[in-house]
């Protein structure tokens, strides 16, 4: 793990100092987090990162987990769905119910034992009615929204919201994803470590030998696509994207992502791609686990042109991971991706397949500008899309609790 | 004058900043008008000083998320210049910018009766900026320490200092100038400081160039 000084090479001393003197003024709180999971999907991948570089600046940070079993996570699952507007996940009353009893199993095992509560998503969201017990006024709640409810099933958002409502905060990744609430909403967005694995500095030799074990050719360009192989993340589209550039500037398509055994859904779409290929030389399709970490940050870093052609997306982290390795980007204008692209400036956004194309193959004959808009976006995403960032926001959104709604706070 | 002893030191600050949603937005003009009508302080800084914070390595794309919406999403471009050309420095206070804001609006307006409505992912939201103005605890006596310490600080030191003084002081003045010339004299150094427009500059521009200034009279 990261010491919280090897940040300061990146984002400046000054940086790395300020945090220090804002984490001081938390002196003697402990933060306690509290989600679903230890391993697995994108906030326990922050959680890792995040709760160790909270105790390097002295803040005494906690992770808690609640229980579940087999039963409840299906029903979160649908609950999640369901958020993100998909039409067919609906909850039953019966499933409500069993939500609510095991809830209140964690609310009697669990010890909430922080000054601030910090809960990550729907699934411990009903921890918040420990809030009335005898003892417990002094203590902050907040909610960490980190999915896009702003097409939620009303049905569900409205059982969540009498939860929602009891804390004292609540956080959301974008002003797109959030939905009128009676507390106060901040907007923190999500960010990319830039020491971890995924996104550390490579030399030539790991990325070479990456390319050798695919056999993928560095002397010829590369168009790439990392994503799981999921239809809302259009690989197929990919594909069309890649024949129609290919007809004026030879190149090679990268697809890498995962298909999970347990989702069909996956598989099914990872058989598409293959079929969609065709046996095409040049179209790599790669199925890769989801520890293979330095394998997709050297495959990044390998690629002339990055795409990230989604339907649907939720904040699009993987865009953020492209520019900051310095790649020139095109990625759809949905979820996110907006945010961390500046049309032109700092990459370029597009909305179908013929104006990926187009955007390809500007950018393949004209390195110049592909190296400008990858500049652009490094300086983006070091500016605003690094875990030092999102660090201090969370230090300043903790700070915000122990003062009533104040616009501005003297520390 | 790197020996000589101010009286009073310098005192530093950094002004942070974390971003809250009001819950208002716009999908057209008439909507838009409505929300700066509406709109406080704490939103008006937000919108003229975000784009700052986010682009502060590389120049802004335009000065204020005003002119941004306005220009790149209802597509309005006369408008848009005309709402990014504002000169932030020209005003004493808040509410003057939001009644110039207001004027431009109500003008263009009443000129062009159809203007576009756009689609809810496209709106405009108004967010407000909880601020935070935090003592470093650092003090210069010298220039040489004034400069040794604005090196050792973020961009954020030149939020309270160079932006929000401005505001605070009402009239168009910062705090470094304010303590150079009242502290060593040095009109001079205090008024090129004070032409530095800092809506003009990147982040770090502003900040080398005023220790590049202070450098030459130390």
């Amino acid at each position: 793990m990261n010491s919280i000084n090897d940040y300061a090479e990146i984002v400046g001393k000054e940086t790395v100092d300020e945090l220090q003197e804002i984490a001081s003024h938390l002196e003697g709180k402990v933060i306690q987090n509290i989600n679903s999971t230890a391993v697995g999907g994108g906030v326990a991948e922050i959680l890792s990162r995040m709760i160790p570089l909270l105790k390097e600046v002295n803040v005494k940070a906690e992770w808690d987990f609640i229980k579940g079993g087999e039963r409840f996570f299906e029903i979160t699952k649908k609950i999640h769905n369901s958020l993100h507007g998909v039409s067919d996940a609906v909850i039953t009353k019966e499933e409500f119910n069993y939500f609510d009893k095991i809830t209140n199993d964690n609310l009697a095992d669990m010890n909430l034992n922080g000054d601030i509560i910090f809960i990550h998503d729907p699934q411990p969201i009903g921890l918040i009615a420990a809030k009335k017990r005898a003892g417990f006024k002094e203590k902050k709640f907040i909610w960490r929204c980190h999915i896009d409810i702003s097409s939620a099933n009303t049905n569900t958002f409205n059982f969540l919201k009498k939860y929602i409502e009891l804390y004292d905060a609540s956080v959301f990744s974008s002003p797109l994803f959030s939905k009128k609430l009676k507390i106060p909403q901040m907007l923190i967005s999500p960010s990319i470590d830039p020491l971890s694995d995924k996104n550390k500095e490579l030399d030539k030799k790991q990325i070479d030998e990456v390319a050798n074990r695919f056999n993928i050719d560095l002397d010829r360009k590369i168009i790439t696509q990392v994503s799981r192989f999921d239809r809302l993340k259009d690989p197929l589209g990919v594909i069309d994207v890649y024949r129609l550039v290919k007809k004026y500037t030879d190149c090679q398509l990268i697809l890498a992502g995962g298909a999970a055994d347990d989702d069909p859904e996956g598989m099914e779409v990872y058989k598409e791609v293959l079929e969609k290929a065709d046996g095409d030389k040049d179209i790599f399709i790669l199925n890769l686990p989801p520890t293979s970490n330095i394998e997709i940050n050297a495959i990044q870093r390998m690629s002339t042109v990055i795409l990230q052609k989604s339907i649907k997306e939720g904040f699009g982290l993987t865009v953020s991971e492209s520019l900051w390795k310095k790649k020139p980007t095109i990625a759809s204008a949905v979820g996110g991706i907006p945010l961390q692209i500046t049309h032109k400036y700092s990459g370029l956004l597009s909305r179908t397949i013929e104006g990926t194309a187009l955007y390809a193959k500007q950018l393949l004959q004209n390195p110049e500008y592909a190296d400008k808009l990858g500049l652009n976006g490094h300086e983006h995403v070091k500016n605003n899309f690094l875990i030092t960032r999102h660090l201090r926001d969370y230090l300043l959104l903790f700070i915000k609790t122990q003062y009533n709604n104040e616009n501005i706070i003297y520390l | 004058m790197s020996n000589v002893q101010a009286k009073y030191p310098f005192r530093f600050f950094v002004k942070l900043s974390l971003p809250q949603l009001t819950g208002l937005f716009a999908l057209n003009l008439n909507d838009f008008l409505k929300g700066i009508r509406m709109s406080d302080d704490a939103i008006l800084y937000y919108h003229t000083h975000h784009f700052l914070l986010q682009f502060h390595n590389t120049a802004p794309a335009a000065p204020n998320d005003f002119a941004y919406w306005v220009t790149n999403v209802l597509g309005e471009n006369l408008l848009g210049e005309q709402l990014a050309g504002i000169d932030m420095f020209s005003f004493n206070s808040m509410e003057e910018f939001k009644q110039k804001l207001i004027e431009i609006i109500e003008n263009f307006i009443t000129k062009n009766k159809k203007t576009r409505q756009v689609e809810m992912s496209s709106r405009f939201n108004f967010i407000k900026s909880v601020t935070y103005v935090m003592d470093t605890k650092k003090y210069a006596y010298s220039l040489n320490d004034f400069v040794n310490i604005l090196q050792s600080l973020s961009i954020y030191c030149l939020y309270y200092h160079f932006f929000e003084s401005s505001f605070r002081l009402k009239e168009r003045k910062n705090d470094f100038s304010m303590w150079i010339a009242s502290e060593f004299k040095l009109t001079e150094l205090a008024d090129k400081i004070n032409n530095l427009d800092p809506y003009t500059h990147t982040m770090n521009e502003l900040k080398n160039a005023i220790i590049k200034l202070v450098k030459q009279y130390q």
